[in-house]
């Protein structure tokens, strides 16, 4: 019985250039399939948590923001700026038919942060409406803001209790988001109250361009949800209608752009971890075939020693499964290595919603990696193992086989 | 085998230096040409890569099993103090998806308990040597 398990181990040291082949093989189409399922999953992760976090049907902004194509940058890119509309146009758009829920926000850029050069998008929410901003911060914060309170986006290095100073105004990080992989998590939220007095201290530094606006009267966008009874279309038709220099924009077709980026990535991705895996099987089933090919005169001995057809073809399936399991958790940490710690850098550059499943998708995800790369090899080897019980030894020993 | 672990974690510990300044360094300067947080825990990185490594060359010198054994320890408890530099002891910038923590932080981590692994296993085959 020790022999049986022993035989394998010792099969495969003994040709370590070939066991070390078919190692890097393994390890490779592990890592591929970890990385490719782990890098889909992600982005998955990130579009639906940025659709839950878009969170309204119709957004209005100021004419003018649509046209410069600083909404979407601002709203999903995470780049900075802002566009204010005068509040008067936001009474019009509240008297329209079938609004349900309605919230403005305040958008404005901050021209750096603490030690570094880049700005953060700051985003004033009213608290007394707001149906966005606000049930996500509960999940952190289950108080009121306050005047100067801040609530920081994930990716922004401050934690609860420090003070961050902007426009030369120290405002209190009450909060700390949970991550979302979108660009609220290098964003700064805060009350009405607390972004007037920011933009008014901008204006005092002369550090911004609207020199003409007066914060009190100003809003940057109107966030609505319809009435029942009422279609997105109807309300949004009747919004662009009725009130001037506005343009209500359907989150959703927003989003769109996104899906369609990561459709298309998805797809090559599962192409490419197809085509791979495919590759990775056809070389897995020649390498295990000229193996057993190569040690036919080695197998007839045993044969001939009292060993069973089955024994023999236990011992290749063995020796494939001791490599797969080998070369499957091999790949599978490195992929965990790579990719948990630079994600990140991955995020920043495919620029797309990116967030890291939850820590038991992650484990599932890996466990089958190794899983099929176990399977995988298993199933190549097999091919060989049954070519294996069929030879006829004696043919072999006199070497016409 | 010892050996190749010893000259293992040398090699780790100069790539640290060497990389931190090269491949996986920090933010670059700003428009004003001054240089923000993540640059001090840089710089710390790399003098404590160069540290590192001329402790385990300063081991490889030395012969008794006891007095080898203890540079190694050192590198590994120093080792473990560089990984916690990035963010951890020396602040870096705002926003976790500049270059520092979505580059260096990682790799730093990553390369210093490599190393710092390595050289505790050196450390403790060098106490397990027979004088």
């Amino acid at each position: 019985m020790k022999q049986q398990i022993n035989l394998p181990l010792k099969n495969l040291k003994g040709k370590p250039v070939r066991s070390a082949m078919l190692l890097l093989l393994t390890v490779l189409l592990s890592f591929v399939i970890l990385a490719g399922s782990l890098t889909v999953s992600s982005l998955r992760t990130g579009l639906s948590s940025l659709q839950s976090r878009l969170g309204a049907d119709i957004m209005v902004v100021p004419y003018e923001a649509t046209t410069k194509s600083s909404l979407e940058n601002i709203v999903l890119q995470g780049n900075t700026g802002y566009f204010y509309m005068d509040s008067k146009r936001c009474e019009k758009i509240l008297n329209c038919e079938g609004i349900g829920q309605a919230s403005t926000q305040f958008f404005l850029a901050t021209a750096s942060s603490g030690c570094c050069s880049l700005p953060v998008q700051i985003i004033g929410f009213d608290p007394a409406t707001d149906f966005t901003v606000q049930p996500w911060i509960r999940r952190s914060y289950g108080e009121a803001l306050q005047k100067y309170d801040i609530v920081v986006g994930h990716d922004l290095n401050a934690f609860v209790g420090d003070t961050l100073k902007f426009y030369g105004t120290e405002c209190r990080v009450a909060a700390k988001l949970d991550q979302t992989g979108t660009s609220f998590d290098t964003t700064v939220f805060t009350n009405a109250e607390t972004i007037k007095a920011l933009i008014r201290s901008s204006l005092d530094l002369n550090m911004n361009d609207f020199q003409n606006i007066d914060p009190e009267k100003v809003v940057s966008c109107v966030l609505i949800n319809v009435a029942d009874g009422y279609s997105v279309e109807e309300v949004m038709n009747d919004i662009n209608i009725h009130v001037k220099k506005v343009k209500a924009v359907r989150t959703k077709e927003m989003i769109s752009g996104i899906s369609e980026s990561l459709r298309g990535i998805s797809d090559i991705t599962g192409l490419l971890i197809g085509g791979i895996w495919l590759f990775g099987l056809l070389i897995l089933f020649l390498m295990f075939t000229m193996s057993v090919n190569e040690r036919k005169k080695e197998f007839a001995v045993l044969r001939v020693m009292g060993a069973s057809r089955r024994m023999l073809s236990a011992v290749v399936m063995k020796e494939a499964l001791l490599i797969g399991l080998a070369g499957g958790l091999t790949g599978t940490e490195l992929g965990l290595l790579t990719l948990l710690p630079f994600h990140s850098l991955l995020e920043s550059q495919l620029e797309l919603p990116f967030l890291l499943p939850d820590a038991l998708h992650i484990i599932l995800i890996a466990a089958a990696g190794a899983a099929i790369t176990v399977g995988v090899s298993a199933l190549a080897a097999s091919a060989a193992a049954y070519r294996l019980i069929r030879t006829d030894t004696a043919l072999i020993l006199r070497g016409e086989n | 085998m010892k050996k190749i672990i010893h000259i293992a974690a040398i090699l780790l510990s100069v790539f640290l230096a060497a990389g931190v300044k090269l491949l996986f360094h920090a933010c670059g300067p700003k428009e004003d040409g001054s240089w923000m947080h993540c640059h001090t825990a840089e710089n710390a990185v790399c003098i404590c890569g160069i540290c590192m490594a001329v402790l385990l060359l300063g081991a490889l010198l030395l012969r008794g099993r006891k007095t080898a054994a203890i540079p190694c320890l050192l590198t590994a408890a120093a080792a473990v103090v560089t990984a916690m530099l990035p963010n951890t002891i020396i602040h870096m910038c705002m926003m976790t998806d500049m270059r520092c923590h979505a580059v260096m932080k990682p790799a730093v981590i990553i390369l210093s308990i490599l190393t710092a692994l390595l050289s505790a296993v050196s450390g403790i085959l060098h106490l397990r040597e027979r004088a």
